[in-house]
């Protein structure tokens, strides 16, 4: 038995708390919602949390992953919580979680089995998983902000460029950096 | 919620006590009297309310494709152009419910199972609490009408085709207890609709729930004289009021909680039975393109004319070389 | 000092339970999530009521004395013109179905972005109001109070309601959230709470005639510059005609197009069209602007901008109006244009296309004709030379906008223009498009910047839908047919689904138009090389 063994064996059920907690995080009414409905269309929230569940439990518990689909199930977690009412801590938090589902419901037979070495491996691994969503909420919130600049430069995208005719130079460049003639 | 209940049980005690204190007459003859009155006067006066206000715009929802090109098919029902088409979209509403029924359209699917199932279900319950309660009204009618006519029969045989027990269960009347059961469920259950439940969402399920019953309490437990029964109904429609005796206690309530249905409904959220047929997004065609709708308080236009705006901005547009109705030369000679 | 709380402790500080209602809870006015308040000159100058210096983040708004007063009289008038109103306020039963209809909801999860909560933040005031139950019975009948936070409630959730009306779609009664959103907001710009984002275009579109107050000579100036860009990618020069009389017809679209990008693609493909069929119309200054954010204010403010368009028809003697690309400049002209300022002036006519002879009959009255009806009738009567394959590297899918879907019924024109002038196209799901669409997220008068977190919850259903044709079938072309989505969809797809690109619809059909005497194009409109086309 090894704590791979152990996660296979409860991998649906302690999927099944950690997104029950995921959802715990949002206020009242949604939880049912997010719960019940699980169209893709309808509820875009719940049917990614509970697709990228699945394969971050995978990676976590030892499998070896596909980084370019672990990353982007990380990221369509972080990134629709990264513009909703959360702060940071909570925003990323969520995957810390995780360790205290499967301790909650493994605790026993990890003590049972001797498996402390693997349970800590498997905690490290949900450590590389946070320090990568970390990643991807700060590329979120960048993204965001370079959003809202670009926004201003298409919404004015002609105005601008009037203005560099009339200015003879571009429009937002330091004096400094003008080419000496 | 519990408001709710209480009141509705309140409701029946007043009714079962009253029954038995000698206040029969007050509870058969003259509330009901009162409160049909109350029922016609307040439905009218809701109805011609809303029918007085003004409708400024012509703004239906639009369900489907306009009526445009003529080699693109239009959407006859859902958007409609024509008042035939308006009347259809009309009677799709209020007879099948075709909004709510929209609910149940396509979803692609990843996830392991079903889903929207609650939007399905208020479909197909709203649908037949409406109709099972259409059909026991009707029915209701045997006891109006002297003789009984042979349609009415007719649907009391089909209703009770399941030829279980005596007297004979309606089908109606299980399923509009179901129905009723499940709307009720609904609120207590669905999350969202607990949270934008109010009391007077409660108050009329409950009622209602009371007064069906009642009603099947009567007809297949307390079995009360139905003879009689009718000798006072035949006498309220009539006009000529008696107050036979041996009428049980539990007639009292049904007919002491339809009172009181009658006549908190014009007052009530029950009024959608009317207020849909006046709903601006969906009596009115699609076609305010083709055809002027007109603002019975419609603003006198107030807007900045070009003249001022070329007074603003003329020397710019005639350095622009752009065209302006009067020149610099003649703008300042009129000065 | 205490001890650090676990990561669970951490996350679980949202109550997963409010166990108060929702008349007791109350919005947290957090940076991104309300719009800036309208500049106090601006107001003035429009003349709206008790304009006057506030902030959301404040505890005071600065509400006048009487304010009370005005909401009470605001509403009495208001269900005195509004049968809408007065219907919709009596009418729910609260049966649930909008509930997950809502684009802000399905992305914020808070329940009072509900249609059904939204509605009952008004309807609760007038039950207490103008019921006998709620005066009698108070809180029970679902009446409450009317206080300052009910007003800074208004505030939050009635604007961040888009008016996409899909909530009235399900509703088993048609209860239309925009009528009660707009009324709503009318209630609110008489207490002088407007926001900058729709009352700096509304006074400039009045002063100059466009959203972004450039000046007659400015605006021709930049419309030069595009198609100085049109003589780059194509080798013809247009001279477009501006202000002149005579014309038999009157371009008018939102100047948007003429200023932001990527509307300009689009702007640009609107004058090589009508180049290319010799169409006999003219631009106008002073009517630059098809949008009109006066519908996001007040009814009669609609009607005040919106008055220019015939003003200007029946000055330069044009015969009808052809209107651009453009969402809620068309829930105006389709539903309200005629009521507000008709009848047309005396020599306007039926539209009738002179390329083709078909009359739009459909628009008799209004005399004013969407430019995707236009287009599909020349491409069905075969008058325009195509090459789709010039568009053979994009996969396109096509979004509806909330108005022309959902308040015209404009949905095969554009679907058959885009499929005749591209190969590849596909429709996101079912649930997501025609009139069951989804908002950007930013209509209305949303789509400012500093509430960009808003904008992207509201926008989730939307970019999930594109996101799944983008991984499903390679999608990488947004198409659209309004100028507000090409302000508000980039951001969406940049952050939801990046890699797709946002298009105009006449854009694409200026790519695929042969026109008589053009050089080889290798390039799109946008200077980007042609994959396939390029130069040997």
């Amino acid at each position: 038995m090894t704590i791979r063994d152990l996660l296979t064996e409860h991998k649906d059920a302690i999927i099944h708390k950690w997104i029950d907690a995921m959802y715990g995080t949002y206020p009242f009414d949604t939880v049912g919602f997010l719960r019940s409905s699980r169209d893709q269309f309808s509820n875009p929230v719940g049917h990614t949390t509970a697709a990228s569940a699945v394969v971050i439990f995978d990676a976590v518990a030892g499998d070896d992953v596909d980084e370019a689909r672990l990353s982007e199930a990380i990221e369509d977690v972080i990134r629709i919580r990264a513009i909703q009412n959360f702060t940071p801590e909570q925003a990323v938090g969520v995957l810390f979680v995780l360790k205290t589902v499967i301790r909650q419901m493994l605790r026993s037979a990890i003590v049972r089995h001797g498996l402390h070495d693997g349970q800590l491996e498997v905690e490290s691994r949900i450590d590389t998983v946070a320090l990568l969503a970390f990643g991807k909420y700060a590329a979120c919130r960048e993204r965001l902000h370079m959003m809202k600049v670009d926004d201003f430069k298409r919404g004015y995208a002609q105005l601008l460029r009037r203005a560099e005719r009339i200015l003879d130079k571009p429009v937002g460049e330091p004096d400094t950096q003008k080419p000496i003639a | 919620m519990f408001i709710s209940l209480l009141a509705v049980i309140a409701l029946g005690c007043i009714a079962w006590l009253g029954a038995a204190s000698g206040f029969q007459y007050l509870i058969g003859v003259v509330l009901p009297y009162a409160a049909v009155l109350v029922f016609i006067g307040g439905f009218v006066w809701r109805m011609v309310d809303w029918a007085k206000s003004p409708v400024p715009f012509r703004i239906p929802t639009t369900g489907g494709q306009q009526k445009s090109l003529d080699w693109i098919k239009p959407a006859r029902l859902d958007s409609p152009f024509t008042t035939a088409g308006t009347v259809g979209r009309m009677l799709l509403e209020v007879l099948l419910f075709r909004s709510l029924f929209r609910n149940t359209s396509v979803e692609i699917q990843k996830g392991p199972r079903v889903v929207y199932y609650s939007a399905k279900w208020l479909w197909l319950f709203a649908l037949l609490f409406h109709y099972c309660f259409l059909l026991i009204f009707i029915r209701h009618f045997r006891f109006f009408l002297e003789p009984v006519p042979f349609a009415l029969t007719a649907i009391e045989f089909v209703d009770g085709i399941m030829q279980i027990g005596v007297p004979r269960m309606f089908m109606s009347d299980v399923l509009v207890v179901a129905a009723l059961g499940f709307l009720l469920a609904r609120r207590l259950f669905s999350e969202k609709v607990r949270y934008i439940s109010l009391a007077n969402d409660y108050f009329p399920l409950f009622l209602l729930l009371g007064l069906v019953g009642s009603g099947i309490w009567m007809r297949y437990f307390a079995k009360v004289d139905i003879a009689a029964v009718k000798v006072l109904t035949m006498g309220l429609v009539t006009m000529n009021p008696v107050l036979p005796e041996g009428i049980g206690a539990a007639f009292f309530i049904h007919i002491f909680l339809l009172s009181c249905l009658l006549a908190y409904f014009p007052f009530s959220k029950l009024m959608h039975m009317g207020g849909v047929f006046l709903s601006p997004t969906r009596n009115l065609p699609n076609n305010t393109r083709a055809v002027r709708h007109v603002n019975p308080w419609n603003p006198p236009k107030k807007y900045r004319t070009y003249a001022e705006y070329e007074d603003e901005f003329r020397e710019l547009m005639e350095e622009a070389g752009l065209p302006v109705d009067k020149t610099s030369e003649e703008a300042a000679a009129a000065e | 000092m205490s001890k650090l709380p676990t990561p669970d402790k951490l996350i679980a500080t949202i109550p997963a339970f409010p166990m108060e209602g929702w008349m007791d809870t109350k919005p947290d006015f957090k940076p991104g999530t309300w719009c800036y308040p309208a500049k106090v000159d601006n107001m003035k100058a429009l003349g709206m009521p008790n304009p006057h210096e506030w902030s959301a983040d404040q505890e005071d708004w600065n509400l006048p004395e009487n304010w009370e007063e005005i909401i009470y009289e605001g509403l009495k008038a208001r269900l005195a013109k509004h049968r809408s109103l007065k219907v919709f306020m009596d009418i729910c039963v609260r049966c649930g179905a909008c509930a997950d209809k809502c684009h802000f909801f399905i992305g914020t999860g808070d329940p009072k972005n509900m249609p059904v909560l939204r509605a009952e933040l008004l309807r609760s005031v007038y039950r207490r109001d103008f019921t006998t139950a709620g005066k009698l019975l108070g809180k029970l009948a679902g009446a409450r109070k009317l206080d300052k936070d009910v007003i800074k409630e208004w505030f939050y959730y009635f604007y961040q309601c888009t008016e996409c009306r899909r909530c009235s779609l399900f509703c088993p009664y048609g209860i239309d959230t925009a009528e009660i959103t707009a009324i709503a907001r009318e209630l609110l710009h008489e207490l002088g709470l407007g926001i900058h984002w729709i009352m700096e275009p509304v006074f400039n579109c009045n002063r100059t005639g466009n959203h972004l107050g450039i000046q007659p000579h400015a605006f021709k100036e930049i419309v030069e510059f595009l198609c100085e860009d049109i003589e780059t990618v194509t080798g013809i020069k247009i001279n477009p005609p501006f202000n002149e009389k005579g014309h038999e017809i009157v371009f008018i679209t939102p100047s948007g197009d003429v200023f932001a990008d990527p509307g300009i693609y689009t702007f640009m493909g609107y004058l090589m069209l009508f180049h290319e069929i010799g169409l006999d119309y003219t631009l106008s200054t002073y009517a630059s602007e098809g949008g009109n954010f006066g519908s996001f204010t007040t009814f009669d403010m609609a009607k005040k901008l919106n008055a220019k368009m015939y003003a200007e028809a029946e000055r330069l003697g044009s015969k009808w109006i052809l209107g651009g690309e453009c969402g809620h400049m068309w829930r105006v002209v389709h539903q309200y244009m005629d009521t507000f300022n008709g009848p047309t002036p005396p020599k306007m006519e039926v539209p009738r296309s002179p390329i083709t002879g078909t009359v739009f009959k459909n628009a008799a009255s209004t005399k004013m004709v969407h430019i995707a009806e236009f287009t599909a009738d020349l491409i069905k009567h075969n008058k325009l030379r195509l090459d789709p394959s010039r568009n053979d590297h994009l996969t396109v899918t096509f979004h509806d906008s909330c108005n022309p879907a959902r308040g015209m019924g404009l949905l095969e024109e554009p679907r058959y223009v885009l499929k005749n002038v591209c190969n590849n196209y596909v429709d996101m799901p079912e649930n997501t498009i025609r009139e069951q669409t989804f908002c950007c997220g930013g209509g209305s008068g949303l789509n400012t910047d500093e509430i960009m977190e808003i904008r992207m919850r509201g926008g989730l259903p939307r970019g999930n839908a594109l996101r799944y044709v983008q991984q499903k079938h390679g999608v990488n072309t947004m198409a659209c047919i309004c100028a507000i989505d090409r302000a508000t969809l980039p951001p969406l797809a940049n952050y939801w689904a990046p890699g797709v690109t946002v298009y105009g619809t006449h854009e694409l059909v200026a790519n695929a138009l042969v026109m008589r005497g053009e050089q080889k194009r290798t390039m799109d409109l946008r200077q980007e090389e042609l994959p396939g086309m390029e130069d040997e």
